[in-house]
């Protein structure tokens, strides 16, 4: 049975992809930026992006750690930094 | 005896870049295609099941479909809702409805505008987004699109096993190659491996010809009682359906269970039931139609449906198995990357394929010998999976 627990926000990129092509005008002015899945340290596996990360030195198996970004006023969102 | 349910009849309409079109239209004009095909007439039909377009959300779309055909009382009628995964679960929902005496003849119809419709904006990424965006709060924002979920796997399987995007490139060519020998094929120039390696990237490590089309089209195929067609030498027998399903989220496929994870799918699991019923093996399976939404769904469903081993995709596809006059010829038409993929009714043409071959109806594609084939649908990133073994009437 699953329970909610607190985290450490480490983790390591299980897999990425690097985006060249947006979603729609929403991403267009982003692109390319990096979506990874992370493992956490817990256990459990997340999507996320890569902050400022979209070069040939992301590798699977990198440790990440969690951080916040502001989209705008209303949209936080939890993405990763290499640790 | 008790009854035993085959396909009658396949059906489709124009594939590819079919402008002026509506979804109920190119449904229309596949169920009648595939309902001639049978020899029977619509008012045969007694059951209805339709894949409702991923972007009109129709309500009730198979009460309008049954309407749009005239055909009034039906004992059976739904859209199915697995996606991709749906048109091989159709067979066993179909079979199930025919041999337990619901219903005489199922016509499972689908129809969409992917690429033409005005919602779709030209078909590119953005319809990709909406119609894959796994979810709206989880995934969505971080600016996932179904190549970019596909590309995770796709990074993920080339480092499990040590190898580059390289190895995904023949299942491109194989399928450009077979699509130039289909009339109805979006995309028949042939293309080389140096034609995919150089073209766009769109999600590292997929490019443009890594993923499938954007099309639109109408598909159709009949399942019925046996001997209900005009010609029961031309009826195709369902020798073994599975399906099998994991979770949705792509981090709750990273842990799976003991045998799975995000490159070891369910599709396994799909394939065991399938191979079971019919009492066949892999190297017994004559040609395979696999749902190629990109080449690396293809790699991966190789491998789980015991095709090769873990991690010898790669020089399965290299050596030129999966072409016609291979061992194993893998989507004769085209398949989702170079024929068309117009959404559900992409996966239906799998089926019909696999019917045409084994009627020996394939025209200047027909592959040699053909007595079974293996069909797959699969949906949801390597999360949803069904699979039909098809034999030649015996």
């Amino acid at each position: 049975m699953y329970s909610w627990e607190r985290i450490t926000g480490n983790g390591y990129v299980y897999s990425y992809t690097v985006v060249y092509r947006a979603a729609g005008p929403a991403f267009e002015d982003k692109v390319p930026f990096t979506i990874v899945l992370v493992t956490l340290d817990e256990g459990p596996t997340m999507m996320a992006n890569l902050v400022d990360q979209h070069d040939d030195g992301i590798a699977i198996g990198t440790s990440v750690r969690l951080c916040y970004e502001d989209i705008n006023d209303q949209v936080t969102l939890p993405m990763f930094v290499p640790r | 005896m008790a009854t035993r349910a085959v396909i009658s009849g396949i059906g489709e309409t124009d594939l590819g870049v079919v402008p002026g079109k509506t979804d109920i239209g190119l449904c229309i004009e596949a169920a009648n295609d595939a309902v001639s095909d049978a020899g029977i007439s619509l008012g045969d039909i007694d059951g209805l099941l339709c894949m409702a377009p991923f972007l009109t959300e129709t309500p009730r779309f198979h009460m309008v479909v049954g309407e749009s055909l005239g055909i009034f009382a039906k004992s059976l009628c739904d859209s199915m809702s697995m996606g991709g995964a749906s048109p091989c679960a159709g067979l066993q929902l179909a079979r199930w409805a025919v041999e337990n005496g619901l219903c005489e003849n199922v016509l499972v119809v689908t129809g969409e505008t992917l690429r033409s419709s005005p919602s779709s904006n030209g078909g590119g990424t953005e319809v990709m987004a909406a119609v894959g965006a796994h979810n709206l709060h989880y995934e969505f924002p971080y600016g996932a699109h179904i190549p970019a979920f596909y590309a995770l796997l796709a990074q993920r399987y080339l480092y499990e096993y040590g190898k580059d995007s390289s190895v995904l490139s023949p299942v491109a060519v194989a399928m450009r190659k077979h699509a130039a020998l289909n009339p109805k094929a979006q995309m028949r120039d042939l293309i080389d491996l140096e034609d995919v390696l150089s073209s766009p990237l769109i999600s590292t490590p997929l490019r443009r010809l890594d993923c499938s089309l954007v099309s639109d089209g109408g598909a159709a195929y009949v399942v019925s009682a046996r001997n209900m067609s005009k010609d029961p030498s031309r009826e195709v027998e369902l020798l073994g359906l599975g399906q099998a399903h994991s979770s949705y989220h792509m981090g709750h496929l990273v842990r799976g269970d003991d045998s799975h994870d995000l490159v070891r799918t369910v599709c396994d699991l799909a394939g065991r039931r399938a191979f079971a019923q019919a009492g066949l093996r892999p190297d017994e399976i004559d040609i395979a139609q696999i749902y190629d939404s990109f080449t690396i769904t293809v790699m991966v469903q190789l491998e789980d449906l015991g095709f090769c081993s873990r991690g010898e995709a790669a020089d399965f596809v290299a050596d030129g198995s999966i072409e016609l006059g291979g061992g194993l010829p893998l989507n004769t038409h085209g398949g989702l990357l170079s024929c068309a993929h117009p959404g559900h009714p992409g996966g239906m043409l799998h089926i019909n394929e696999a019917v045409r071959q084994l009627r020996g109806e394939a025209g200047e594609r027909q592959a040699s010998n053909v007595e079974t084939a293996l069909v797959t649908s699969a949906s949801a990133v390597a999360s949803n999976f069904s699979a039909a073994i098809l034999g030649a009437a015996g």
